[in-house]
């Protein structure tokens, strides 16, 4: 076999990088394309295949070149209804620090309870067990977010409501509208990221494949003869699989967090997006999108980095 | 080392369960479309045919919502108008997502680097949030919305059109197949598309249905001109308008989209789980 040729640190970073802009920039093209020239409505709500330009709801939308050479110095534009005048960047930047936390905190809850669920059912030798907890887990994720959002405020009004009338505990301050400044809110929004709209499932499928995989490796017997601990090759093993599609799946999560922070009424990114998308503020809506995909292809560079860590061969790492 | 154990993995059996519970689950949603498109419904599903929140009964199967139209009616008729838009986004996808793959796969160095690059500059964005675009642009065209669904899904259809097309064309049928003279066309058709990848363009096709439905109930139970709009009916809007009732008792109008949505949404799940579990390789 050929092998590969060695890439230092620097070059291989450098390289995915400008791929990574290269992406960028295709995105950011696809999403000014969509913006200006998908069919608009028309005056009397039916959607025409041309509007003329005057009429188009795009006001506030410079050329693409403009808008791209905005994006790159940081200037996204200013607010055309959401906050009138604001420039766009203050406020995504502000709702990012906002809904990042949230959504990398249902994604690590999500990774742990598919781990925990996967260790269980290998666990378990006889099938029956096994499939009521992967069918539990299935059942569970088929809720959407929005109606997990639901039911748990729904659930915890009751049950709050109820103590504080029996006198077991105090009015919390967030009562009865849940606050994303109180953990316990906070807590239960991540864990509604984490099992809602199918994630769980995803995750913990996944999970168990690599897992699985992760056994049947031929070198396992001779790490285990160099002395390397079982449970670290198999890590190793199932780790680029996962983180890959753990970054696959960030782009899913920050969809989800559109829909809980829309429902529950937190600022942040997600619920901007929202409200920009109902006031028709495009510009607001655009630099939402960009920044949301600045996000998931950092989180793909950041799985090209666990992958090389996890498994040098892949890296065309020096030997 | 610690003692092997023994890891349940799903086999035909679990395949064949999952597709079973699957369509069961679908059961529901399939029937109450079927009635509405057959326009087989006891009640117009936007008339006020009884008093608000009226109990179920003979007349009103599941009863009236909280401005007294039939519920049922009204579950079957939001199942019925949106298996459209529903067969729309699996349409565009497919065919966007086919020809991605086919063009990731088939192409030459700068065409498949083009394709390439384009799938992955539609897979950076989160797809509710191009969803939502195209819902603030079109002012909430539902078909509109889910050809955009069905879009933001093609690079996750053509990825396994193109590990398929990678995998198989060096094999030894393939070649054969090529030497007793069948077309490029006829290779890629019959002997990959259909004879390796359908199930698990099948499975995806599950998928992207299931985001489908979870993007419009999702935009019609938030609100804000986004979703579907009243008085036409989706269980997203029926969920919303219902919420408050649950307060003061009445449980049924947001039980009842609440468990059609998940009914569908698992089923779905399940089906695809089926589809792929049938499809993975004994490792």
């Amino acid at each position: 076999m050929t092998p590969r040729p060695a890439l230092s640190l620097a070059w291989w970073t450098l390289r995915q990088t400008a791929g990574a802009l290269l992406v960028l920039l295709g995105t950011s093209a696809v999403l000014y394309a969509v913006a200006r020239l998908a069919p608009h409505a028309g005056p009397d709500g039916r959607v025409v295949a041309a509007a003329p330009a005057g009429a188009r709801p795009a006001e506030g939308l410079p050329s693409y070149s403009e808008w791209l050479a905005g994006v790159v110095r940081g200037d996204l534009g200013r607010s055309t209804a959401v906050q009138q005048g604001r420039p766009v960047s203050d406020l995504v930047f502000a709702g990012l620090r906002r809904s990042l936390g949230l959504a990398a905190a249902g994604l690590a809850l999500s990774s742990l309870l598919s781990a925990g669920l996967t260790l269980i059912r290998s666990r378990w030798s006889d099938p029956g067990p096994a499939s009521a907890l992967s069918a539990a887990a299935h059942l569970v994720s088929a809720l959407p977010v929005f109606l997990l959002v639901y039911l748990t405020t729904l659930a915890g009004n009751r049950l709050v409501g109820a103590g504080i009338r029996a006198d077991w505990w105090d009015r919390p301050g967030w009562f009865p509208f849940p606050s994303r400044d109180d953990w316990v809110p906070w807590i239960a929004a991540a864990l509604i990221l984490a099992v809602g709209d199918g994630l769980l499932a995803d995750l913990f499928r996944r999970t168990q494949a690599e897992w699985r995989a992760a056994r049947a490796v031929e070198h396992r017997a001779g790490a285990r003869l160099l002395g390397i601990p079982d449970w670290e090759v198999r890590v190793r093993e199932a780790l680029p699989g996962l983180a890959a599609h753990l970054s696959r799946r960030v782009s899913f999560v920050l969809g989800s967090t559109v829909i809980l922070e829309a429902a529950l009424g937190w600022p942040g990114l997600g619920y901007l997006a929202w409200r920009a998308a109902a006031q028709r503020d495009l510009p607001l809506l655009l630099g939402a999108a960009v920044l949301m995909a600045v996000v998931v292809r950092t989180a793909g560079l950041l799985a090209e980095l666990v992958r090389r860590w996890a498994d040098p061969r892949t890296g065309g790492e020096a030997p | 080392m610690g003692k092997p154990t023994r890891f349940p993995r799903g086999g035909p059996a679990a395949a064949r369960l999952a597709l079973a519970a699957g369509t069961a689950c679908l059961i529901p949603t399939v029937l109450g479309a079927a009635l509405g498109l057959l326009g087989w419904l006891p009640h117009d599903p936007t008339a006020f045919v009884a008093p608000a929140h009226a109990p179920p009964g003979p007349d009103l199967w599941l009863g009236a919502d909280a401005l007294g139209r039939d519920l049922a009616a009204r579950l079957a008729w939001a199942a019925a108008r949106f298996a459209g838009p529903a067969l729309l986004a699996v349409a565009v996808g497919g065919v966007a997502g086919v020809a991605l793959g086919l063009a990731e796969g088939l192409l030459p160095g700068p065409g498949d680097a083009l394709a390439t690059g384009l799938a992955q500059a539609v897979d950076g964005v989160p797809k509710l949030v191009t969803v939502l675009l195209v819902a603030a642009v079109t002012q909430s065209d539902l078909d509109w919305i889910m050809a955009a669904v069905g879009v933001s899904f093609a690079p996750q259809v053509a990825e396994p059109i193109r590990s398929s097309i990678e995998r198989l064309r060096s094999l030894a049928f393939i070649e054969a197949a090529r030497g007793l003279g069948v077309g490029p066309g006829r290779v890629v058709l019959v002997h990959i598309l259909w004879g390796h990848a359908r199930r698990v363009l099948l499975a995806q096709a599950t998928s992207l249905l299931s985001f489908a439905v979870l993007a419009e109930a999702s935009l019609s139970y938030l609100g804000g001109e986004l979703g579907v709009q009243e008085p036409a009916a989706s269980w997203g809007n029926m969920l919303a308008l219902a919420r408050d009732g649950v307060f003061r008792g009445h449980w049924l109008p947001a039980l009842a989209p609440a468990v059609m949505l998940s009914l569908t949404l698992l089923g779905l799940s399940l089906l695809g789980r089926g589809l792929l579990e049938a499809v993975e390789e004994p490792r």
